[in-house]
C-alpha cells in the first residue's frame, strides 16, 4: 500500500500543473441568494479568504484583510471573505462582520463545496485569483506577519498584470 | 484488489485529464494522512488514516473522488476504497449533483446532510440533487438519495465504533423566494428509515418469552418553513418544522410477569405514530456602537429518559439523523471550555442565547455572552407537551454559561482575556450531578518581534466543583455523594519561525479524580506533548507530535483544530497538488 501511495505521489508530482482556475461553485450571499464563485470574482484580482466564526486566527486576520481591501480597491483588487460555517453557526456570520465593520464582500459556503476543492482542513485559507480566474497563490493558516506576504503577492500579481498589458 | 483497481483508475483519470488542453481543464489532488496511538477509556490503540482526493473541473462540470485507506481509523470502522464521489453541473440557473450529496434546508432543523470526519459523523446519502433558479426570485431545490449503514453514536458516547447502524432513503423539496428584504422557503421531506429494534414476544405454545432484534421500519413526513427578514440595522430569522413518524413495530411499554406456572406480558402503552416539532428564532441588531444577537430554540423531536437516549435499539424515538439545527451555544475555541461544552440534544432542548459585541476601533473588542438551556420535561417525562422557556431546576438537566471576553489586536502584540462561569447538570438515576466551572484565561498572547519570528502563549485555568443532589421526586431520597472540587490548567508555548516552522509545548494538568490515574503523583494528572510543524511550501504541511495529549481544541501554528487524545507519536501530513 505504501509503495502504491509513493508511486502515486511520484506520478502526480510529475503531472502536476502550474496554473489552475477557480472552479464554478454555488455560494449564497448574506441574504441567502445564490451566487456563483465566478460571478463574485470575475474581472477583479481577488484575494479569497475562507474563514469561520469560531476560528480564532481568522478573526485576527480579518481587520488586516479589510486594510488590504481598502488600500488596493482603486486598483481593481478586492478581498472576498467566504464563511464556511455550517448551518449550526452560520447565523453568527453577520454579527461578526457587522461588529468588526468589515467593508469587503462576504459570501457563504455552508456546504463547503468550494472550500473542499482546495483539499485542506486548515483555516483560514487564502487564495489569490487573477481577474481571468487563474489561481495565483494559496496559503493556509494565519500567523502574525502573514498579511505582509499576502500584500507582496497582490503587488506581484498587479505588476504581472501590467507586464501582460504592455 | 478492488482498492488497487480504484487507485489505478484514479491515476488513469489523472493521466487522461492531463492530456486535455490545460486551458480547459483543471484538476488537483490532495493527500491527508495521520497516524498515531490513541487512548480510549484507558485502552491504547493504533490508527492510521489516509485520504486521497481528486478534484477536476471542465467549464461548468466538476467532479470529486475521495479514496480512503484506514487500518483502522481514529474513529469508526476500517475502510479501504472509494468512500465518496460526486459529479456536478453548475450552470447559471441550474445546478445538478450526482453522487454523495450534502444539503441544508433553512438552518438545518429539518434537514442537514453533512460530514464531520473528526467524530465519524456522516449522514450524506448517495443520490441526486437539482437546484434551479425558476425566476430571478424563485429557487427550487430537489433531492433524493439513500444511505446504508448510517452510524449512530449515542449522546456522550465515548466509543470508537458506533452504537448502532441504520439505513435510510430520503427525498426533499424546498422552494425559496428571495425578495429585496425577505427570504421565504417552505420545505417538504419524506423518508424511510430501517433500524434494529428489540422486540419481546410471548410464545403461548412453549409458555416462554422470546426476545429478538427485528428491523423496525419508520416512514416520516416533515414539513416546515424558514423565513428571514433583512433590514439595515436588524434582521430576523425564524424556522419551524413539524414531523410525523409511522412505525411498523410499535413502541411499547410492557410489563413482564413471571409465575412458576405462567409467563405473561402486559402492554401498558403502545405507539405507532410519533410526532415532533422544532422552532428556532434569531434576532440580530446592529446599531452604530455595538451588535447584539439573540437566539431561541425549542427542539422537541424525541423526548425520552436519559437511559433511553443511549439505547441504539430504539432509534425511532430519537431525532432523525439529519435533524441538526443551530446549537444556540458558543462553539468554544478555549480548550478548557470546549471540553465542558454541553452536547446539544436535538430531540429535547429549549434555550436562549444572547451575545453582545463591541469593537473599539480595530484593536480592542469586548464580547458578553449568556446562554441557558434545559430539557423540555422532567427526568423520565416523555409527554407530548413541555416547557417553552428554559429552567434551572435540576430535574430538567439545565446548562448555563455566561462569559466575557476582551481582545486586543495590535501591530505586533495581540492578546485575549476570558472569564466564564458554566454550570452543567447531568442526569443520574437518583441524583443529579451538578458541575460548576469558573474558567479564567489571562493570556492568549502572541508577539511578533520581527517579520520572521512569532512567540505565542496560551494560559487557561479552571476551578470546578462537582456535587450530587438527590431528586425530590425519588423516594426514598438518595444520599449525596459529597462535594468534589478540582482544578485544571492548559498551557501552550509556541514559536513560529519564517512562517514555515513552528514548535509547541502543550501541557495540561488536572486533579479531577475521574481523570487522575493511580500512578500519578501527587494526585494530579499531567499531559505533556510537543509538536513540530513544517510547511516547506504553501501546499505541504507536516506535523509531528510526541507525548501524551489530553485532547481538545488546540491552536498552534496559525490554525485551531480539535485533537483527540493520544499517547506516543502522532504524525499528520497534508499535501495539495
Amino acid at each position: 500500500m505504501k509503495r502504491i501511495i509513493l508511486l502515486l505521489l511520484f506520478v502526480v508530482a510529475a503531472f502536476s500543473q502550474e496554473s489552475k482556475t477557480l472552479p464554478q461553485s454555488s455560494l449564497k450571499d448574506l441574504k441567502n441568494k445564490t451566487v456563483t464563485s465566478t460571478q463574485l470574482t470575475a474581472g477583479k484580482l481577488t484575494l479569497i479568504n475562507f474563514w469561520a466564526t469560531y476560528c480564532v486566527p481568522c478573526r485576527k486576520e480579518m481587520p488586516l484583510l479589510n486594510d488590504l481591501h481598502e488600500k488596493y480597491s482603486d486598483q481593481n483588487v478586492q478581498v472576498l471573505g467566504i464563511a464556511i460555517d455550517d448551518s449550526r453557526t452560520v447565523g453568527r456570520v453577520k454579527s461578526v462582520i457587522k461588529s468588526m465593520k468589515l467593508d469587503y464582500p462576504i459570501a457563504l459556503d455552508t456546504e463547503q463545496k468550494l472550500y473542499k476543492n482546495f483539499n485542506t482542513s486548515a483555516m483560514p485559507l487564502s487564495v489569490l485569483v487573477s481577474a481571468d480566474g487563474s489561481i495565483l497563490w494559496e496559503h493556509t493558516g494565519y500567523i502574525p506577519g502573514d498579511e505582509k506576504k499576502m500584500e507582496a503577492e497582490i503587488v506581484r500579481a498587479l505588476q504581472q498584470e501590467d507586464v501582460n498589458q504592455e | 484488489m478492488r482498492f488497487r483497481l480504484q487507485l489505478i483508475l484514479l491515476i488513469q483519470l489523472g493521466s487522461f485529464f492531463h492530456q486535455l488542453p490545460a486551458a480547459d481543464l483543471n484538476w488537483n489532488l490532495g493527500l491527508s494522512s495521520w497516524t498515531g496511538r490513541g487512548n480510549q477509556l484507558d485502552i491504547p490503540y493504533d490508527y492510521t488514516e489516509n485520504y486521497l482526493t481528486f478534484n477536476a473541473d471542465l467549464a461548468t462540470w466538476s467532479a470529486r473522488f475521495e479514496l480512503e485507506y484506514s487500518q483502522p481509523p481514529e474513529y469508526g470502522y476500517e475502510f479501504t476504497g472509494l468512500r465518496r464521489f460526486w459529479l456536478t453541473y453548475s450552470g447559471d440557473r441550474h445546478t445538478l449533483e450526482i453522487g454523495d450529496i450534502g444539503a441544508v434546508f433553512g438552518r438545518g432543523l429539518a434537514l442537514n446532510l453533512y460530514e464531520d470526519q473528526s467524530i465519524d459523523f456522516d449522514n450524506i446519502p448517495r443520490g441526486l440533487r437539482l437546484n434551479s433558479l425558476l425566476t430571478e426570485n424563485l429557487e427550487l431545490d430537489l433531492l433524493a438519495g439513500m444511505k446504508n449503514e448510517y452510524r449512530f453514536y449515542s449522546p456522550s458516547s465515548n466509543l470508537r465504533e458506533p452504537d448502532g447502524l441504520n439505513d435510510f432513503r430520503i427525498a426533499g423539496l424546498q422552494l425559496g423566494y428571495s425578495g429585496p428584504s425577505i427570504n421565504t422557503a417552505p420545505f417538504l421531506i419524506i423518508s424511510q428509515i430501517e433500524s434494529d429494534y428489540l422486540w419481546h414476544e410471548l410464545d403461548p405454545d412453549q409458555n416462554s418469552l422470546s426476545t429478538s432484534v427485528v428491523t423496525q421500519t419508520m416512514r416520516v413526513v416533515q414539513l416546515g418553513l424558514s423565513q428571514a427578514i433583512y433590514q439595515d440595522v436588524w434582521d430576523g430569522f425564524l424556522e419551524l418544522s413539524l414531523q410525523q413518524k409511522g412505525l411498523d413495530y410499535p413502541i411499547v411499554s410492557q410489563e413482564i410477569m413471571t409465575t412458576p406456572d405462567q409467563i405473561s406480558i402486559e402492554t401498558l402503552e403502545s405507539t405507532e405514530r410519533l410526532r415532533g416539532d422544532a422552532v428556532y428564532a434569531q434576532l440580530n441588531w446592529y446599531p452604530e456602537w455595538f451588535t447584539a444577537m439573540f437566539e431561541y430554540k425549542r427542539y422537541s423531536y424525541g423526548r425520552e429518559a436519559a437511559t433511553e437516549k443511549r439505547d441504539p435499539l430504539k432509534q425511532a424515538t430519537k431525532p432523525l439523523p439529519w435533524q441538526i439545527g443551530p446549537t444556540g451555544i458558543r462553539q468554544h475555541d478555549i480548550n478548557l471550555l470546549g471540553n465542558v461544552t454541553h452536547p446539544v440534544d436535538y430531540g429535547d432542548e429549549v434555550g436562549f442565547n444572547l451575545e453582545i459585541r463591541k469593537y473599539f476601533g480595530f484593536s480592542w473588542s469586548a464580547t458578553l455572552n449568556a446562554s441557558i438551556v434545559s430539557q423540555l420535561g422532567e427526568l423520565g417525562d416523555d409527554g407530548e407537551t413541555g416547557l417553552f422557556f428554559p429552567t434551572t431546576d435540576i430535574a430538567y438537566s439545565p446548562w448555563q454559561e455566561v462569559f466575557t471576553e476582551v481582545e486586543y489586536i495590535g501591530e505586533s502584540l495581540s492578546n485575549r482575556m476570558f472569564l466564564a462561569y458554566t454550570r452543567a447538570v447531568l442526569s443520574g438515576s437518583t441524583a443529579a450531578e451538578i458541575t460548576s466551572h469558573v474558567t479564567f484565561v489571562p493570556a492568549y498572547f502572541s508577539w511578533h518581534p520581527s517579520d520572521i519570528l512569532v512567540l505565542s502563549t496560551v494560559l487557561e485555568f479552571q476551578a470546578s466543583d462537582l456535587t450530587a443532589e438527590a431528586y425530590e421526586t425519588v423516594d426514598p431520597p438518595a444520599e449525596s455523594a459529597g462535594d468534589h472540587a478540582y482544578t485544571s490548567t492548559h498551557v501552550i508555548f509556541s514559536v513560529d519561525f519564517q512562517h514555515r516552522y513552528s514548535a509547541s509545548l502543550i501541557w495540561d494538568t488536572s486533579d479531577d479524580a475521574a481523570l487522575v490515574r493511580e500512578d500519578s503523583d501527587p494526585g494530579r494528572q499531567h499531559w505533556v506533548s510537543t509538536e513540530i510543524s513544517v510547511k516547506p511550501t504553501d501546499k505541504i504541511w507536516l506535523r509531528a507530535s510526541y507525548g501524551k495529549e489530553k485532547g481538545g481544541v488546540r491552536c498552534t501554528g496559525g490554525v485551531c483544530r480539535v485533537l483527540n487524545p493520544f499517547e506516543g507519536f502522532r504524525v499528520s501530513l497534508e499535501w495539495r497538488f
